[in-house]
């Protein structure tokens, strides 16, 4: 069974959700964290897909949208890191109190991935960790975004009126970067460009499972073999590889996916949760 | 107020959003405008471009409905797995026009509604014409960026020079090789071959064509009958069409070029039955922000011409 909402977050204010319950009550569930920008609509399908295949198997699953994302309440310019931070801890109240919910896992793609693994430093956050091609620094996901601006610019202009010099500075006069129509602020860019999954040890004492999405490469990237190891530290945790082709992009040439991603993570989950 | 707003069609649930209004204007019409998706982008589209439309409407005294349908966002039904430009060439034949017909039954009951308006952006655009020309509750239209011409290719990737059908957009990617006129790197690789002729070729005839085009009679092979057909069925009943372009979409070329100089010059109809709003500097999804606030703004213009009122 499916049931859409608005619930509250810890400042008052709405955000949309849908639970997917399984059709006897269960202790485990799932709380699935969104990517930002474009990326969150071309995963949108992909989630509810994968959380409706969880809930076929007896888990509860909450999907929800950030503040200023999706259908809740608010306009993305005016949400940061620690608002959205803040929402999934919100969430993750929701979810307990509205549930027969206690053991958790955190499931999220690319930046959302990056919000569940730093919510998942807050102790008691969550019991395991799903994290499907996590980006690891912050720059340099910053980098990508001012990337899609530059090019929009020499689309627009025929050239770069503004380089990425310039719209950092722009930034800190109080401007705005505008990426494929979503605003980041001087705020959320600050907060954005401190994060560095790899920077120090984990207090997160659950297991963790951790994809990487390349379909020709056959060795493991060092930077999540790097974040894996630190994982591995307080508990289990793995790194696998997915076969499937990366899904957050261009929606055009849409990719189906593979049993695979969705098979091993839900295999995962059932042993480890 | 936001509310969810489920409803069934061919027994599957379809999940949408309704915006009620937040002003009220005693003695005006109960107007309810349904949103389309943007083929799969779901119900809160390009960075929820649908979202801040439905929140603007609602702030003017309009119901507003987005929402998914079979397949799509968080509605149920599964869609097939090859996808990609087959769907486009789906939709451009009405592949959600019986969706959108179970959204206005929905609406209109559940809440009343003496008017319907349909909005769309791009795919969603021709979803909403079709069904307007097929179903006689739509009262009006906003189209944003509607595509004229059918998909190009339906399985494969086109080719870069294939996606280049208008001379604006030929002038474009001309005006890339004139930057490259004193590179010398540039005039070996002309010279050994190595440049992409066919698509200079190509931009260069297109480009120069638009001097002759009152000669050049010839329908585009690709023109979407469809949408011609809607658009003639739907204004021949005095029903209005606002049209909303951004300059810089190839859309809007192929919209000026085979569906205005071709076809709307020659049209007697008062211009008053359809109006046409380009936005300066505006991509195909209006994506910078003050092409997004003069969206908003031209699309409020309009309904409140078409819809005066005292508010309470």
């Amino acid at each position: 069974m499916e049931e859409h909402f608005y619930f509250k977050n810890s400042s008052g204010k709405e955000l949309f959700g849908v639970i997917h319950s399984p059709e006897k009550p269960s202790t485990k569930g799932v709380l699935i964290c969104h990517p930002l920008f474009e990326e969150k609509l071309h995963v949108h399908r992909v989630l509810v897909d994968f959380s409706r295949l969880l809930c076929s198997s007896g888990f509860s699953v909450l999907c929800f949208d950030y503040y200023g994302d999706g259908d809740s309440q608010g306009e993305f310019e005016e949400a940061t890191l620690e608002t959205r931070l803040n929402d999934i801890s919100s969430a993750l109240d929701f979810f307990r109190g509205k549930t027969s919910v206690d053991r958790l896992a955190l499931l999220g793609v690319r930046f959302g991935a990056t919000l569940a693994s730093l919510s998942a430093e807050k102790k008691g956050l969550s019991d395991a960790l799903i994290l499907w091609a996590p980006i690891l620094k912050g720059n340099d996901y910053l980098l990508q975004l001012l990337r899609m601006n530059l090019t929009h610019q020499v689309v627009v202009y025929k050239k770069v009126l503004y380089t990425r010099e310039d719209l950092i500075k722009g930034l800190k006069e109080g401007k705005k970067i505008n990426v494929e129509g979503y605003e980041i602020t001087r705020k959320l860019h600050e907060q954005v460009s401190k994060v560095d999954l790899l920077a120090e040890d984990k207090i997160f004492k659950g297991k963790a499972l951790l994809f990487q999405f390349s379909q020709n490469s056959t060795d493991f990237e060092p930077e999540l073999e790097k974040l894996r190891i630190l994982y591995s530290k307080n508990n289990t945790s793995e790194l696998i590889k997915c076969a499937d082709p990366p899904f957050w992009g261009d929606m055009k040439y849409y990719p189906p996916l593979t049993d695979d991603l969705f098979g091993k993570t839900l295999t995962w989950i059932k042993a480890n949760l | 107020m936001e509310k969810i707003a489920n409803f069934k069609f061919e027994n599957q649930e379809l999940v949408g959003i309704v915006n009620l209004p937040e002003i009220s204007f005693p003695g005006r019409d109960k107007v309810g405008i349904i949103l389309s998706v943007s083929a799969l982008k779901y119900r809160v589209c390009s960075y929820r471009l649908n979202v801040k439309i439905a929140r603007s409407l609602s702030q003017e005294g309009f119901f507003a409905l987005r929402f998914d349908p079979l397949g799509i966002g968080d509605s149920q039904g599964n869609l097939p797995s090859a996808l990609g430009l087959n769907h486009f060439l789906e939709i451009q034949a009405g592949r959600y026009v019986k969706e959108t017909k179970a959204a206005i039954d929905f609406f209109k009951k559940e809440y009343k509604l003496d008017q319907i308006i349909l909005l769309g952006l791009c795919g969603g655009a021709i979803t909403m014409l079709i069904t307007g020309a097929k179903d006689q509750r739509v009262n009006k239209l906003i189209l944003l960026g509607v595509p004229v011409l059918l998909e190009n290719i339906p399985e494969v990737k086109p080719e870069f020079k294939d996606t280049i059908t208008t001379p604006e957009y030929a002038g474009q990617v001309l005006s890339t090789y004139k930057s490259k006129l004193l590179s010398p790197q540039a005039w070996l690789r002309l010279l050994t071959f190595k440049s992409e002729y066919q698509t200079l070729t190509k931009s260069v005839s297109l480009y120069f064509r638009k001097f002759f085009k009152k000669n050049n009679s010839k329908k585009n092979p690709r023109l979407n009958d469809l949408f011609l057909s809607s658009f003639k069925s739907f204004i021949s009943e005095g029903k209005k069409i606002l049209f909303i372009n951004g300059e810089f979409d190839p859309a809007t070329w192929e919209f000026k070029d085979e569906f205005e100089d071709r076809y709307l010059k020659n049209l007697k109809n008062p211009d008053s039955t359809y109006q046409i709003h380009m936005i300066k500097k505006a991509n195909h999804i209006f994506s910078l922000s003050e092409c997004q606030a003069e969206l908003l703004d031209q699309i409020s213009t309009w309904l409140r011409q078409e819809y005066p009122g005292v508010k309470k």
